[in-house]
């Protein structure tokens, strides 16, 4: 019944036609780019980033501020804050990697040093050591976490690390 | 089997049309000076060699102008097989600083992957006009569909990844998009603490937290849109219509969650949509018709 289904509804030419029209040899560059991206992942210009697709109940984003507690706009240290956030979590795993028994017993600690470690990073920047007067004392990093709660996001503000 | 690049289908003020804006892609995706000194995470080529002398001021501006020089020679379509490796290298090499700073940016790489791809397709019909002789058209024909290709490739990945990382759930997950866009809103304004348009974003954050469902579908629209790119391939009329519907994809993603992918759009115009070709033939159809209404 299958079979006379499968005969009747032509998909077998339907296959066929679709193979012919996306042969591998009809499209080199298609196939070979998308196998490429897959395998070498992220490393440029390859990449197997799912644009928009990091759609989790939770997130976080994080934003620098001064001694005095007020917010500082990320574009004066030469970076974008998705960007900023972006370094910060490589710390961070960085930081888990090498030590998962202090995360495992404080689940703050790499939090605390990716915060520690930007904090060195922007030290670094040339945008951030020709800024007068100096942007450095008592710079914090703050972690905002998001959470979707009963149909809503909800945040919280934590200081994760902060210069003398 | 055999690939789709002949018949010759782009008319020549097309292919110039398309040297020029990708060009121009090219050059403007190409920062002229990058305000960093090291590569604390190397990424892609410098995970190869060390491209820390890609940091130097003077160095990147010589560059600049090799780059300037090397488009200026693809665009005539001289030396191409010298012009499009240069372009490539400085393009690839510039960007892979940028990408070496522990954040992995994905705007320009589209540009690069098209780069990539027609100087593969450079060297390829090269290397097919040393066992037959192919005119400089069919050339430039490979390298423009090796560039369409590389743009269908960049979404059509984009969209299996999505199943990939997700094994497949991501449209059941859509339906926590409000806590991106809730994200990308503040992102935006931590930028320069410009409150311009933060309690919109944060209104529809909350509006999308609360109506999943609807969201979903909506997120399931541009899944089917990135998994259906390389149909963008089929023609013109399939490229003008998927080629508008990533545009429009694009605008209303840029509208909610401020992430405008420019440069894909960009690309996606010059290779795929070609409104250039659209509107000449508009034209044309247009002094057809008052010549028949003329005519007497």
């Amino acid at each position: 019944m299958a079979a006379g289904l499968f005969h009747r509804l032509r998909l077998r030419e339907g296959l066929r036609h679709f193979w012919r029209l996306f042969h591998p040899r009809r499209w080199p560059a298609l196939f070979g780019l998308t196998v490429l991206c897959l395998l070498l992942q992220e490393n440029y210009p390859f990449s197997d980033f799912p644009m928009y697709s990091s759609f989790a109940k939770n997130s976080y984003y994080i934003y620098l501020a001064d001694g005095k507690g007020e917010a500082l706009g990320t574009n004066q240290f030469g970076l974008t804050t998705p960007g900023m956030k972006k370094i910060f979590e490589s710390k961070r795993r960085a930081a888990i990697r090498k030590d998962i028994t202090a995360q495992e017993q404080d689940p703050f600690w790499a939090d605390r040093a990716a915060g520690a470690a930007l904090l060195r990073y922007l030290e670094g920047l040339p945008a951030v050591q020709r800024q007068v007067p100096s942007l450095l004392p008592g710079l914090e990093v703050r972690r905002v976490n998001l959470l979707w709660k009963a149909g809503r996001v909800e945040a919280t503000t934590r200081i994760v690390a902060q210069r003398p | 089997m055999k690939e789709a690049t002949s018949p010759p289908t782009h008319p020549p003020y097309e292919r110039l049309f398309m040297r020029v804006s990708f060009a121009w892609v090219v050059l403007v995706s190409t920062p002229a000076a990058v305000d960093v000194r090291s590569l604390p995470a190397p990424n892609g080529l410098a995970r190869l060699i060390d491209l820390t002398f890609l940091t130097d001021p003077q160095l990147l501006s010589v560059l600049h102008t090799v780059l300037l020089i090397a488009l200026g020679l693809y665009i005539v379509r001289i030396l191409c097989w010298l012009a499009l490796p240069v372009a490539l290298l400085i393009n690839v090499g510039i960007n892979t600083v940028i990408n070496s700073q522990g954040a992995i940016h994905h705007a320009m790489q589209i540009v690069s992957l098209a780069l990539l791809a027609q100087t593969a397709a450079h060297f390829y019909g090269l290397w097919l006009g040393c066992r037959a002789p192919r005119s400089e058209v069919s050339l430039e024909e490979r390298e423009i569909s090796w560039a369409q290709q590389a743009v269908a490739a960049a979404y059509f990945v984009a969209g299996l990844t999505k199943l990939i990382a997700t094994h497949g759930a991501w449209i059941f997950r859509a339906r926590f998009m409000g806590v991106q866009i809730f994200k990308t809103a503040y992102q935006e304004y931590y930028n320069q603490l410009d409150p311009a348009g933060l309690d919109r974003q944060v209104a529809i954050a909350q509006f999308a937290a609360g109506h999943g469902p609807l969201i979903a579908l909506i997120a399931g629209l541009g899944l089917g849109l990135e998994l259906l790119a390389p149909v963008m391939l089929l023609g013109r009329k399939w490229g003008l219509l998927l080629g508008c519907a990533f545009v429009a994809f694009h605008l209303s993603i840029s509208s909610v969650m401020q992430l405008s992918f420019v440069f894909h759009q960009l690309l996606v115009l010059i290779f795929i949509v070609s409104p250039i070709y659209w509107i000449v033939q508009l034209g044309k159809g247009g002094a057809h018709l008052v010549r028949r209404v003329t005519s007497p």
